[in-house]
C-alpha cells in the first residue's frame, strides 16, 4: 500500500534564522485500520515519546499504543464534593448562621430547600474542572508543536492518520527508526525538522 | 457480511450515504465558512439586526420607564416577561438534550445535529436570561441575587425558587457554552488547518488550543465529554425542574402539582426540538447539506416529536385528571372554567383559547407523525414545527395566566392584555437569537465534523476499503480484535 | 466471530435438564407453597392485616413484572442491538403476567378492608346523583365558588380529623355509611362522594380487568413473536414488534398510571399527586434491570449462555440502572419537595404518616439512604459496574430495596405507626414464590437468547464504540 517512501523532507523552509535539527518522524496512514496496526507494533517496539495523531478518536487505539486509563474521573469527582460542601457552606452560612430567616415557616437550615442549590454548585464544579482539567492534563493550550511543521500533517485533521516518533525518545535512532516506520507501510514518511535558534 | 450493516428487511437503512468519505464530511461543512455567504443569508441577516434594534429600543425605553410599561397588572403579576423566559429555556434543552442525552444512549444519529442544536441552547439561554434580569425593575439591583450581602447585611434567601433559578440557569450556561466550546476544539483545529488567510488561521489558531489529534489528548478528551454528558443530563433535568418549582411551590390553583418537573422538562425538550427543526430545514437547504442532515435524521426527529408531545400530553391529561379527582374546587375551577371553559352553550370564559390553542398544538398536531409519509414531508414537518412552537409558548401563558387572571377572590378577577412593550421585547429577543445564531452558521463548523466522521464506517478500524459498500471482511482483523471469547 | 454458534443444534441456549435452573421453578414453589399456606393461615386469623400485607407483596412483584413489559418494548421502540441477548431475560418475566390476574383475588376480595371508599358503597347511588346535580350548578351559574370556599375552608380541619384519627382510618367500618355524625366525616363523606364516579367498586373492577386484559396482550404479543422467530428467524416478526412498540408503549404509561392510582393512591382516598405514575414507573425501570443483571448473572455462571451476554451487556444494564436510581430520586425528591414547600393539609397527610408516625421515619431514612445515596455512590464508579460480583450485589440491593419503597407505599395504612408482620413475609413468599416458579417453569422450554433475531449478531458482539 506504501506508495512513496520517500527521505526526510522538510517543506517549511521560510526565511528562519537559525539551524534545523530533527524533531520527529512522521508516518501517514489512509486508513484507520492501518494506522491502528502500525500502533501496536510501535508500541511493541517499547517507545514512549510517541504519538498517534487522527481526526477523530478511534475505537480501540489506547489499547493498541498502550495508554492507561484518563485519570480525569476522579478529578471531576473531587471537584464536585468541593462543590457539594461548598455549597451547603455557603447556604448554611448565610441563612443559617449569620442571619437566620424564617420563611414560609421553614425553618433557617432546612435541607429539602437547599438540595436544588447543592445539586447546582455540584455540576458546575465538575463541568468546570472536566474541561479545564482535560485541557491541563492535555497540557493545552499550547501555541507551538514540530508535528505543524509538515505541510502534509495539515490533513491529520481531516482524512489522515500519522504516528510521530520525536527525537527525545531513548529508543529513538534516526535510521533504526526509519526503518521501523516504514515497515509499516506508511503512504508517506517524512522527518520533521524544526528551527533551533 | 459485516454485522453492522443495515438489514434492509426492517427496515435499516443506512444514516449517511455508504460512499461519503471523511474528506467529503470536512469539505461539505467547512465550506460554509470559508465560502462568500448566500444572498440569502444576508437578507436574513439585515432583518436579524433590525429586531436586534428593536431589542435595545425596547430595553432603554422600559429602564427609562419602568416596568409599567407592561400589561402585567394585579391580579395578573407575571405575564409575557416569565413566559418568554420559560419558552425561551425550554428551547435550549433540546441543545443539551441531543448532545448530552443521546450521547449516553449511543444515538449516533445525533452527531450530524448536536452541534447546531448546542449552539441554539446558548443563543437560548442568553435571550431567557434577559427577562429574569429586566423583571426585577430595577436590575442595577440585580446584584442583589448573587450571594453577597445588602445593605443591611441580609444574604439572599436560598429558600426561594428565584434563586434556584439563578443557580440553576447560570450553572446552565455555564456548562453549556463549555460542552459546546468543548466539541468545537476538533473542529477549530480543522478550519485551522485549511485556512488560506493569516487571520483565519491566527484566529481558528486561537480557538484550536493547538490541538493536533494526538491520540493522548483524545483520551482525555473523550472522558471529559463523556463526563460532561452524564452530568449535563441531570442538569438539564434539574433547570427546567427548578423553572418549575417558581410555579409549583406555591399554593396558587393550577400551579401547584407535582407532576410539573417532568412535564416542564418534556414539554421544553419538545419545544427544543421542534425549533431545532424548523432552523435546520432551512439551513440544510440554503447551505446544501442535504448529505450529512439526512431525511433520515430529520424523520428521527420527528419521532422525538411525537414521543415528547404524547408525554406532555400524558402530563395534561393527568393533571385534569387530578384536578377533578382531587376535589378541590379552586384547583377543578381553573382546569374546568378558566382553561376548558366548554359548556353546552359554547366556550365560555375569556381564556379558553389560549388552552385550546396550547392542546391544538402541542397534542394533536404531532400526532400526524404516526404515519411516515409525514415524517418524512419538509413541508408538512416545516409547519408543524412552527405549530408546536407556538403551541409551547401558549403552554406557559396558559399556565402562569389563566390560572392568576381568576383565582380565590371573584371581586378581584381581571383580565391580561399585552401591551406594545410586550411584543417588542419578545419579538427583540428573536433579534438577538437570529444574529447570534446567523453569525455561527457563517464562522463556526455548524456540524460536527470529528464526530460525523466517527459514524462513518470507515471510522470503525475493523472496516476495510476497497469493497465496494459493503464494509465487509473480517479476514484482515487479527486475533487481537476485542472479540468476546467463548 | 463467536456467533458461529449461532447455528449450533436445536438445544443452544437451552436449560439442560441436568441444570441447576432446570430445578429453580421447584424451589420457587416450595418457597410459594410455604407462603400460601402461611398466608392462608393468617387470612383466617388477622384478615385485615393479611389484605394489606398481601395487597403489598402482590404490588411489589407486579412491578417486576410491568418493569419487564416495559423493557421488552423500549428496545423494540429505540430499535436498539445491543440489548438482544438480555431481552429473552425480560420476556420470560413479562410472560408471567397473567399470574397476577389470579394473585389479584386476594386483593379484589378484600376491596372493602383496603380502600376507605368502599365503605361508601351504601351513599353511592345518591351521592353520585348529588355530585353530578352540584356540578350542574356549576356550570349554569359561577355562584359554585361561594358554596367552594366554606369547603375549601374546611377542608383543613378534615386532614387533621382524617390524620389523627387514624383508628378510623385504618378501620373503614368506622366510616360506614351511619358513622357520619361528626361535621368532619361528613366532609370527609363528601370529598369520596365527589370521587365516586371514578372510586366506585364497579369501575374499579372493570378497570382491573381491562388493564390485566391489555398487560397480557402486551407481552404476550411480544413473547409470541420472539420465540417463533426463533424457530423460523421471520424478519416479519421484528417488523410487527417494531411496529406495535408504540402503541404498546402509550398503553403501557396509561395503564400503569392508572392502575397505580387505583390499587396504590387510592389507599389514601383524599390524598392525590400528579406525579404519582411517573414514581411508580421509575421504581419500576430500575428493578427490570436489577432483576436482569441478577438473572442473567446466575445463568451465565451456570453456563446456560456461554459468552452471549458479556461484561459490556452488564456494564450497559448498570449504567441504565444507576441512571434510573436518579430518576427515581428525582421524582420522588420533586413529589416531596412540592408537597412539603406548599404544606398544603390535604397534601402533606401523605408525609405526616411516613415521617410522625411511630417508626416511620426510620423506614424514610432508610429510603433516603438505601434507595439513594448509598446506591448512587456505590454504582457512580465504572470499577463497581465491571465486577460482576459488585455490580450483582448491587442489584439484589435494589430489588430488595424496590419491595421496601411499596412497603412505604402501602403499609402506613395499615396500621398506626410502624409494625412490621409476618403476614409480610408469608405474602411475599407466596406472591414471589408462584411468580418466579411460573417464570421459571417457562424458561425451561424456550431458548434463553433470541436466537432468531436478525440484531443477534450485533448483539454478541457487542463492544463499547
Amino acid at each position: 500500500m506504501s506508495e512513496d517512501e520517500n527521505t526526510p523532507d522538510s517543506p517549511e523552509d521560510e526565511a528562519l534564522d537559525g539551524e534545523k535539527a530533527p524533531a520527529l518522524y512522521l508516518a501517514e496512514f489512509d486508513t484507520t485500520h492501518d494506522v491502528l496496526h502500525a500502533a501496536e507494533k510501535v508500541r511493541d517496539a517499547g517507545f514512549e515519546k510517541w504519538d498517534v495523531h487522527t481526526p477523530f478518536p478511534v475505537h480501540g487505539m489506547d489499547a493498541a499504543m498502550g495508554l492507561s486509563d484518563s485519570k480525569l474521573g476522579l478529578l471531576v469527582f473531587a471537584a464536585g464534593a468541593v462543590g457539594l460542601v461548598g455549597g451547603f457552606a455557603m447556604m448554611m452560612g448565610m441563612n443559617g448562621i449569620d442571619y437566620p430567616i424564617i420563611i414560609a415557616g421553614k425553618p433557617a437550615e432546612s435541607l429539602p430547600s437547599m438540595i436544588p442549590i447543592l445539586f447546582e454548585t455540584t455540576v458546575l464544579l465538575s463541568g468546570i474542572t472536566a474541561v479545564f482539567g482535560m485541557l491541563a492534563l492535555n497540557g493545552l493550550p499550547r501555541h507551538h508543536h514540530p508535528v505543524f511543521y509538515s505541510t502534509r500533517f495539515e490533513r491529520g485533521s481531516d482524512d489522515k492518520f500519522f504516528i510521530s516518533i520525536e527525537v527525545g525518545d531513548p529508543k529513538f535512532d534516526l535510521e533504526k527508526t526509519r526503518e521501523l516506520l516504514a515497515s509499516l507501510h506508511p503512504t508517506h514518511l517524512e522527518l520533521v525538522e524544526e528551527t533551533v535558534p | 457480511m459485516s454485522a453492522h450493516e443495515p438489514i434492509a428487511g426492517i427496515g435499516e437503512t443506512h444514516l449517511l450515504p455508504p460512499n461519503m468519505t471523511f474528506n467529503d464530511v470536512t469539505e461539505a461543512v467547512a465550506r460554509v465558512t470559508e465560502n462568500k455567504a448566500p444572498r440569502g443569508w444576508w437578507f436574513l441577516f439585515i432583518g436579524a439586526l433590525l429586531f436586534l434594534g428593536v431589542l435595545n429600543a425596547a430595553l432603554g425605553y422600559l429602564l427609562a420607564t419602568g416596568v409599567g410599561s407592561w400589561g402585567n397588572n394585579s391580579p395578573v403579576a407575571w405575564a409575557w416577561d416569565i413566559t418568554n423566559f420559560v419558552w425561551w429555556i425550554g428551547i435550549g434543552h433540546a441543545g443539551t438534550l441531543i448532545s448530552a442525552i443521546l450521547f449516553l444512549f449511543r444515538q449516533k444519529w445525533r452527531t450530524s445535529i448536536n452541534r447546531f442544536a448546542e449552539a441554539m441552547t446558548i443563543f437560548a439561554v442568553m435571550c431567557a436570561g434577559i427577562f429574569p434580569g429586566i423583571h426585577t425593575g430595577r436590575p442595577w439591583f440585580d446584584y442583589y441575587m448573587f450571594p453577597l450581602p445588602n445593605q443591611m447585611s441580609l444574604w439572599p434567601n436560598f429558600k426561594s425558587p428565584l434563586m434556584w433559578d439563578i443557580f440553576a440557569v447560570s450553572t446552565y450556561f455555564t456548562i453549556s457554552f463549555l460542552f459546546w466550546f468543548t466539541g468545537l476544539i476538533p473542529d477549530m483545529a480543522t478550519l485551522r488547518d485549511r485556512s488560506k488567510t493569516r487571520v483565519r488561521r491566527m484566529v481558528y489558531g486561537a480557538m484550536a488550543l493547538g490541538w493536533r489529534g494526538s491520540n493522548r489528548h483524545w483520551r482525555n478528551y473523550e472522558r471529559a465529554y463523556l463526563i460532561l454528558a452524564a452530568i449535563s443530563t441531570p442538569l438539564v433535568l434539574s433547570v427546567h425542574s427548578i423553572v418549575s418549582f417558581d410555579f409549583a411551590t406555591s399554593v396558587l390553583p393550577g400551579w401547584h402539582t407535582t407532576i410539573f418537573p417532568p412535564y416542564f422538562v418534556a414539554g421544553a425538550v419538545f419545544s427544543g426540538f421542534a425549533l431545532v427543526l424548523t432552523l435546520l430545514v432551512i439551513t440544510r437547504q440554503v447551505f446544501q447539506m442535504q448529505e450529512i442532515v439526512t431525511i433520515k435524521h430529520l424523520d428521527l426527529m420527528n419521532k422525538f416529536m411525537l414521543g415528547t408531545g404524547t408525554l406532555v400530553g400524558y402530563a395534561y391529561a393527568m393533571e385534569f385528571f387530578i384536578a377533578w379527582y382531587s376535589g378541590n374546587p379552586y384547583e377543578w375551577h381553573v382546569f374546568r372554567f378558566n382553561r376548558l371553559a366548554l359548556t353546552a352553550e359554547g366556550f365560555d370564559g375569556t381564556m379558553w383559547w389560549a388552552y385550546w390553542a396550547m392542546i391544538s398544538c402541542n397534542v394533536l398536531v404531532p400526532q400526524i407523525f404516526w404515519f411516515k409519509r409525514m415524517r418524512t414531508s419538509i413541508p408538512v414537518m416545516f409547519v408543524a414545527s412552527i405549530l408546536i412552537n407556538i403551541g409551547m409558548w401558549f403552554e406557559r401563558f396558559v399556565i402562569i395566566v389563566t390560572s392568576l387572571h381568576r383565582d380565590f377572590l371573584p371581586s378581584s378577577w381581571g383580565y391580561f392584555s399585552p401591551t406594545l412593550m410586550d411584543i417588542l421585547l419578545y419579538l427583540g429577543t428573536f433579534g438577538l437569537f437570529f444574529t447570534c445564531f446567523l453569525l455561527f452558521i457563517r464562522w463556526m463548523p455548524m456540524i460536527a465534523i470529528a464526530e460525523v466522521k466517527m459514524a462513518l464506517p470507515a471510522a470503525d478500524p475493523h472496516w476495510v476499503p476497497g469493497h465496494g459498500d459493503e464494509g465487509e471482511d473480517q479476514d484482515h482483523a487479527p486475533a487481537t480484535e476485542p472479540a468476546p471469547a467463548e | 466471530m463467536s456467533a458461529d454458534h449461532n447455528h449450533g443444534g436445536d438445544n443452544l441456549y437451552r436449560i439442560p435438564a441436568d441444570n441447576i435452573w432446570a430445578n429453580a421453578w421447584k424451589l420457587a414453589a416450595v418457597l410459594g407453597s410455604i407462603g400460601l399456606i402461611g398466608s392462608a393461615f393468617g387470612a383466617a386469623s388477622n384478615p385485615e392485616r393479611f389484605a394489606f400485607s398481601w395487597l403489598f407483596a402482590f404490588y411489589a412483584f407486579l412491578t417486576f413484572a410491568l418493569g419487564a413489559v416495559f423493557f421488552v418494548l423500549i428496545q423494540h421502540l429505540t430499535v436498539s442491538h445491543w440489548s438482544v441477548t438480555v431481552r429473552r431475560t425480560a420476556e420470560f418475566f413479562a410472560a408471567g403476567i397473567p399470574v397476577f390476574a389470579l394473585l389479584f383475588v386476594p386483593v379484589a376480595l378484600n376491596a372493602d378492608t383496603l380502600y376507605e371508599w368502599v365503605g361508601h358503597g351504601a351513599s353511592h347511588e345518591e351521592g353520585h346523583d348529588d355530585g353530578a346535580e352540584h356540578e350542574g350548578e356549576e356550570h349554569s351559574s359561577g355562584e359554585s365558588l361561594v358554596g367552594a370556599s366554606t369547603a375549601r375552608a374546611q377542608a383543613p380541619q378534615e386532614a387533621d380529623a382524617h390524620g389523627a384519627d387514624a383508628d378510623g382510618h385504618a378501620a373503614p367500618e368506622a366510616h360506614g355509611p351511619g358513622a357520619h355524625n361528626s361535621p368532619q366525616h361528613q366532609l370527609h363523606g363528601e370529598l369520596l362522594e365527589h370521587k365516586a364516579p371514578y372510586l366506585s367498586l364497579t369501575g374499579w373492577y372493570v378497570r382491573a380487568g381491562i388493564y390485566f386484559i391489555l398487560w397480557f396482550i402486551v407481552a404476550f404479543f411480544f413473547f409470541r413473536h420472539s420465540v417463533q422467530q426463533d424457530e423460523d428467524k421471520s424478519l416479519d416478526h421484528t417488523r410487527k414488534m417494531q411496529a406495535f412498540a408504540p402503541a404498546a408503549a402509550a398503553i403501557f404509561t396509561l395503564t400503569l398510571s392508572f392502575a397505580a392510582i387505583d390499587w396504590i393512591m387510592s389507599l389514601e382516598p383524599t390524598w392525590y399527586s400528579t406525579i404519582y405514575g411517573v414514581y411508580i414507573f421509575a421504581g419500576t425501570v430500575i428493578t427490570i434491570h436489577a432483576l436482569i443483571i441478577v438473572v442473567v448473572l446466575g445463568m451465565k455462571e451456570h453456563g446456560l449462555i456461554g459468552s452471549a451476554v458479556n461484561i459490556e451487556h452488564f456494564h450497559d444494564l448498570g449504567k441504565l440502572m444507576f441512571g434510573f436510581i436518579v430518576f427515581h430520586a428525582y421524582v420522588g425528591f420533586s413529589q416531596m419537595m412540592l408537597q412539603w414547600y406548599a404544606n398544603i393539609p390535604e397534601e402533606i397527610i401523605y408525609y405526616h404518616e411516613r415521617w410522625h408516625a411511630e417508626g416511620w421515619k426510620g423506614v424514610s431514612y432508610f429510603l433516603i439512604f438505601g434507595h439513594f445515596v448509598l446506591p448512587f455512590l456505590f454504582l457512580i464508579s465504572r470499577v463497581t459496574k465491571l465486577r460482576l460480583s459488585l455490580l450483582s450485589f448491587g442489584a439484589m440491593w435494589m430489588l430488595f430495596m424496590q419491595i421496601v419503597d411499596i412497603y412505604w407505599f402501602v403499609m402506613p395504612n395499615a396500621s398506626d405507626g410502624f409494625s412490621p408482620h409476618w403476614l409480610d413475609i408469608t405474602s411475599l413468599l407466596a406472591v414471589g414464590g408462584v411468580y418466579f416458579g411460573v417464570v421459571f417453569f417457562i424458561m425451561k422450554f424456550f431458548p434463553l437468547i433470541p436466537i432468531g433475531d436478525p440484531r443477534l449478531e450485533r448483539s454478541l458482539g457487542h463492544v463499547v464504540t
